[in-house]
């Protein structure tokens, strides 16, 4: 009883922490850079004058206006499974699947809804690497559930699958810099060529709501990579994991330029065949288990 | 596909300064782009005239902020040549370490911009981060770091101390190891390459059918240096290469400029080798009725024009041509048919300095409009 509640209560402080990890991730590319950097809670101050901004908007298309507050709740949703399943049900990594899917979704449709030239831009190049990605993160997703013999995600927590299924360790942890937008794979972000991306067009809540999500999404990869590749059997591994996976992420950010669209596809493609392989051998039963 | 028109700028970041380019897209592919300038149009050479030598000499230096000294040295060897007026060894072998140190300075903070535009920030935090020991060394030197204003007519407003001598050679020893490790870095880094190799081609017939100058033209083969073609200050005296590439893309326009810093730190190690003992001499106000002169140097972006008129102690007509306004056309024709993440890359790649190279205001679309000078500053009232 009192873990369920504890599992509660995480669930429901998930924003909170993934605020605390934006200001670590920050704090990381600042210490990469030779910067002080902002504070750790500088998401916060930002989210907070964002909350209070008037909102400007020009457009009164019902995609645009609402696209944020699906974004987030799809978002918000994989936190049921990840890192502690509140709903316990059998094929849960499918459900799992469809949310990162419906997610993104959303995040094209603002870009798409909205009127702005670099909106739209940045949506297409989004839904390019979509494409591939998505595929990538479910063919590793079940390759880790099939070898670990269950039929959900909690089956894994018993498991170190890292030594396992190298191959889809190392997809798993790409297309998390892929989904992240972090270099070199943050072409639908990429200041320079379209300012802030799909969220050029958008202010105040909304704004606020499309910041959160983010770092949502930068909070759930930094769960979901050391769930399947450590398990859960040990909570030391487990949060050494997460934090050396957001070291990562921030090292990764800081040590690599962004690549053109075109570029990020074929290294995608790349990524998608290291996954496939993995997946083939999965299916043919040559995977040793530790 | 989408078609539709892409703006880039005036406000974007990928200009650090107001230009608008129009780019008409098909897809992620740019079709045609129409090029505006004019937002920062400020007058300068208007500002020149009717003033006196001494009085024109503070305004022309901050035509622009990055290459402050080359815009004072210009204007200097112009009034020099028109008073004929000789100097001696040490003033010019101070202006030419001032003159490399402004170009060591004025290539980082480019290249670090570059590796900005291609999402490379942690390299763009560390090119600044040496960038700041050359502003430091103009602090010390000048008493300012950005509008340094050191020159006089023939002499110079302070002189470097055997402190101030140490201080340079020690900012060079410290900062060199770690340009050589971030060049190493652009020229292996396998994503830099794919952004940057054949990006933006510039064959030589194009350079010179568009009249490029300085680094732009060098990275497309044409040996172009007024330095060594029209020598001044000590560089007759100096052991230096200027360095001539054939290929012409943005990667060799980076490497280059990367070699060129390699290059003006030798030049500013002899030059404090040279120092004789001698004082600079004092300066005095000029005292000039009438002349007429033309005088070039090159600054970190290529030629740097300037022709002065004195009429009755007077400045009469004052015309500068900065190196961008010679290149800056060349982007019509390089962005077509590229892709649209490589624009600012392309932009970035030419070095442009807008402020300082707007002149004339055209303002009409699909109609010319021909003005003489007076109508013109009747109707723009300046």
């Amino acid at each position: 009883m009192l873990s369920e509640i504890l599992r509660i209560v995480f669930f429901l402080t998930i924003p909170i922490i993934a605020i605390v990890f934006e200001g670590m991730h920050r704090k990381f590319m600042a210490m990469f850079q030779h910067r002080i950097g902002p504070p750790v809670v500088q998401p916060f101050y930002d989210l907070r004058k964002l909350w209070h901004k008037q909102t400007l908007e020009d457009n009164n298309d019902p995609f645009f206006k609402n696209a944020p507050f699906f974004y987030f709740l799809s978002t918000y949703a994989l936190f049921l499974i990840i890192p502690f399943s509140l709903l316990a049900f059998d094929y849960d990594f499918i459900f799992l699947i469809y949310l990162t899917i419906l997610s993104s979704g959303f995040y094209v449709l603002a870009g798409v809804s909205s009127d702005s030239p670099f909106s739209i831009t940045a949506a297409m190049r989004e839904m390019v690497l979509m494409v591939c990605y998505e595929v990538v993160l479910a063919v590793s997703v079940f390759s880790f559930v099939i070898v670990s013999g269950g039929l959900s995600l909690s089956s894994i927590s018993s498991h170190y699958l890292a030594f396992s299924l190298p191959l889809a360790s190392f997809a798993l942890i790409a297309v998390s810099v892929v989904e992240l937008k972090i270099t070199p794979f943050d072409t639908a972000e990429a200041e320079p060529e379209v300012l802030t991306s799909v969220e050029t067009e958008y202010s105040g809540r909304r704004l606020f709501f499309m910041e959160l999500t983010n770092y949502m999404r930068r909070l759930f990869y930094v769960l979901l990579v050391p769930l399947l590749l450590f398990g859960l059997r040990s909570p030391f591994l487990y949060v050494t994991g997460g934090f050396f996976t957001l070291i990562g992420l921030s090292l990764s950010q800081a040590s690599t330029p962004r690549y053109r669209v075109d570029q990020a596809f074929k290294s995608l493609f790349f990524i998608m065949i290291i996954a496939l392989i993995e997946f083939i051998r999965v299916l043919s039963g040559l995977v040793w288990v530790f | 596909m989408h078609d539709f028109v892409m703006p880039v700028g005036p406000q974007s970041p990928a200009l650090k300064e107001p230009m608008l380019l129009k780019l008409k897209l098909e897809g992620e592919e740019v079709r045609s782009v129409d090029m505006r300038l004019g937002y920062t149009h400020k007058g300068v050479e208007g500002l020149l005239e009717g003033k006196n030598v001494d009085q024109a000499m503070y305004v022309a230096s901050r035509i622009c902020g990055i290459c402050s000294i080359s815009h004072e040295r210009a204007f200097i060897r112009t009034v020099e040549d028109m008073m004929k007026k000789e100097v001696n060894e040490r003033v010019k072998l101070i202006r030419t370490i001032l003159f490399e140190l402004e170009r060591i300075s004025s290539h980082l903070l480019w290249a670090g911009f570059m590796m900005h535009e291609i999402g490379f920030d942690t390299l763009f935090q560390y090119l600044w981060r040496e960038r700041e020991g050359v502003l430091d060394l103009f602090e010390s030197i000048c008493g300012n770091r950005v509008h340094k204003n050191i020159c006089k007519i023939g002499s110079l407003r302070y002189d470097i101390a055997p402190v101030q001598e140490r201080e340079v050679l020690d900012c060079l020893d410290s900062m060199q190891e770690k340009l050589k490790d971030y060049e190493d870095e652009i020229k292996k880094n396998k994503v830099i390459k794919e952004r940057l190799k054949g990006v933006g081609k510039i064959s030589k017939k194009t350079a010179i059918e568009y009249g490029l100058i300085g680094p732009n033209a060098r990275a497309s083969g044409i040996d172009n240096d007024v330095r060594r073609i029209d020598p001044y200050d000590s560089y007759a005296d100096i052991n230096f290469k200027t360095i001539v590439i054939k290929k012409g893309d943005a990667m060799e326009r980076t490497l280059l400029r990367m070699r060129e810093v390699h290059e003006s730190m030798g030049i500013i190690r002899q030059c404090v080798e040279m120092l004789p003992s001698e004082k600079i001499p004092k300066f005095s106000l000029t005292n000039i009725k009438e002349g007429e002169a033309i005088g070039r140097v090159e600054a970190p972006r290529g030629e740097l024009f300037y022709f002065l008129k004195v009429e009755d102690g007077l400045i009469r007509r004052a015309k500068v041509r900065t190196p961008t306004f010679a290149f800056i056309k060349i982007l019509e024709k390089i962005l077509k048919g590229v892709k649209i993440g490589d624009v600012p890359v392309i932009v970035a790649s030419l070095d442009p300095c807008f402020s300082c190279m707007e002149r004339v205001l055209v303002a009409k679309e699909d109609r010319e409009e021909w003005m003489t000078e007076a109508e013109f500053r009747r109707k723009y009232s300046c």
